[in-house]
């Protein structure tokens, strides 16, 4: 049984004297119960109002969203719900300790184990214990979203809600973020991913759904870690002779990689994955390239947003016209953009 | 019976600086006119403005901050919510009450005019409903605005009430007088104990009407919480 099914949702809110915008417009997805789904798209696409339909926040005109094959209002789906909102609206007078044990009491948790489980959170999350002892209104945003994820990791949920993770975490917060979620989703807990973060949501979610005025205009499958296409703009040392173009092609093409053009400092190059950029680079060191930077280019996703977000059909598919996997060289170009400046 | 819930809002209540200090104002000057005048009943008009004080924001102040959301992920349901924001505001301002009687008690002892068991009771159960029935308006008006806009909700209807009264009686119209009794009857919803001990039977419509203000209100109260919008997305 699938763990999400939405189907033909639809919301609009009211706006003045009788007019009405429409939020979501006959939404239908489906998602696998262990799968991590990244949500994305323009601000006012709809990806609250979708978040907030799913959460039971907000009452659909019309549609049909089961979890778990239960309603949204189901105690026992909403037992097994985490939620970390995008507002950090947490109980201001309580201490960051309190207010998990609170959380834990409202989840219907055993009392028994209140205190242990709320220690190995804080721990989880890496929340020093002084912290979590002072108010929760004199916290900084970066530990406002480790309590907060917290608090919604509290019981191993089996749904879990994030709006907007890692907004306003340091880098030592993502790294913790991104094992948690890992080991979430490896429990088989069914992930929703609001963000706009696009190099994170690339990088962990299983599957990104596009959502564009209350429609989802693309499904993309990605695949979590490292092993996705990209393009690399190689700078080159203008102090040393650069090598002409159909060597540079050459030198690419025997480490399985793809020369993509040239433009005075930068070589660009399409890699399919972590290894291949590793084989790329050692093998342009090996012919004798002053390579003096690697940087990745934008990401799949961004292209994808960006695309997206200027040339979007007039009448959308719903449901979404699921894109290919980007590691298909004859679809790469459909994510890259233009080659600049050209070769030579 | 969610004690989390109950101990939750009986914590915030009681932590606030703001209603600490008033119900300090509101049960200091009543104790020191008990101990000059050694009558207890000047207790009586106390237990109305602090169920006022502790019911107010009661879900306006969770639904503006965000907090019930998070609040609502879990599972409690909306109806569950209402009744026990209800119950806390009773509770919050029952035990201030009760303080503050067992305070005047004391203070009459030692001035030596021990007040009647009778007395007491009257005054403690008409504390009691005049509480409930408060809390429930109150409850009521905070699932209608945000924040703490209850309050200002609730004196404004009581300002406006009473200026229809003057012009009722300036007027000679007894339609509209009955009317803003009504009103100010529901908005301060109590029932009168003087029977107690007499001998009388309590007056059946005035307890209809009590328990009918107070289900009206929180059926309100319900009806609203189960259609409100909770996501900002809703604007």
């Amino acid at each position: 049984m699938p763990a999400i099914v939405v189907e033909d949702l639809v919301k609009s809110y009211a706006r003045g004297l009788g007019a009405r915008t429409v939020a979501l417009d006959g939404v239908s997805l489906t998602i696998e119960p262990g799968e991590t789904v990244g949500i994305i798209g323009p601000n006012g696409a709809g990806k609250t109002t979708l978040l907030g339909c799913l959460l039971g926040f907000l009452r659909p005109d019309s549609g049909r969203i089961t979890i778990d094959g239960r309603d949204v209002d189901d105690l026992a789906v909403r037992a097994s719900t985490g939620y970390l909102p995008e507002r950090l609206v947490l109980d201001r007078w309580m201490s960051g300790r309190a207010l998990l044990g609170y959380h834990h009491a409202l989840a219907g948790l055993p009392a028994e184990s209140r205190r242990a489980d709320c220690e190995a959170l804080l721990d989880r999350v890496g929340l020093d214990r002084a912290a979590a002892d002072r108010r929760v209104g004199r916290y900084s945003r970066g530990m406002l979203q480790r309590l907060a994820l917290a608090q919604a990791l509290l019981g191993e949920p089996r749904f879990l809600y994030l709006d907007e993770p890692i907004s306003g975490v340091d880098p030592a917060g993502i790294v913790v973020f991104r094992d948690i979620l890992a080991r979430l989703s490896e429990s088989g807990a069914t992930i929703l991913i609001n963000s706009h973060q696009l190099a994170e949501v690339e990088r962990v979610c299983h599957r990104v759904v596009f959502v564009k005025q209350g429609r989802i205009e693309a499904m993309d499958t990605t695949r979590a870690g490292a092993a996705h296409a990209r393009v690399l703009r190689v700078r080159l040392s203008t102090e040393h002779p650069v090598l002409p173009v159909e060597q540079l092609s050459a030198v690419a093409t025997a480490a399985g990689a793809t020369f993509r053009g040239w433009s005075a400092p930068d070589a660009r190059f399409a890699v399919e994955d972590d290894s291949g950029a590793t084989r790329l680079i050692a093998a342009l060191v090996r012919a004798g390239v002053a390579v003096i930077e690697v940087i990745p280019e934008e990401g799949r996703l961004e292209r994808l947003f960006t695309e997206g977000g200027t040339h979007a059909p007039a009448a959308p598919v719903t449901p979404a016209v699921a894109l290919p996997a980007a590691t298909d060289p004859a679809d790469e170009t459909r994510f890259m953009p233009p080659p600049a400046g050209g070769g030579a | 019976m969610n004690s989390t819930l109950l101990r939750s809002f009986l914590l915030q209540r009681f932590t606030s600086p703001m209603r600490l200090g008033l119900t300090s104002l509101f049960t200091f000057f009543p104790l020191v006119g008990v101990l000059l005048s050694g009558e207890l009943s000047l207790l009586a008009g106390i237990a109305g403005p602090l169920a006022v004080l502790y019911a107010a924001g009661a879900i306006g102040q969770d639904v503006s901050s965000g907090t019930l959301q998070l609040l609502l992920v879990r599972p409690v349901t909306r109806p569950s919510y209402v009744l026990h924001r209800w119950l806390g505001a009773m509770l919050a301002a029952l035990a201030v009450v009760l303080m503050t009687t067992v305070c005047a008690v004391l203070l009459l002892f030692l001035r030596g005019t021990p007040p009647e068991a009778l007395a007491v009771s009257r005054l403690l159960l008409e504390a009691i409903t005049a509480i409930a029935g408060h809390s429930a308006v109150m409850v009521m008006l905070s699932t209608l605005v945000g924040g703490v806009g209850d309050l200002a909700l609730y004196a404004s209807s009581l300002f406006v009430t009473q200026m229809f009264v003057l012009l009722a009686t300036l007027k000679q119209w007894p339609a509209l007088m009955r009317a803003c009794n009504e009103v100010q009857g529901a908005l301060g919803a109590k029932l009168s104990w003087a029977w107690l001990g007499t001998g009388m039977a309590p007056s059946a419509f005035a307890i209809v009407s009590w328990v009918s203000t107070i289900t009206l209100a929180l059926a309100v109260a319900i009806t609203v919480m189960n259609r409100k919008e909770l996501s900002y997305a809703s604007g």
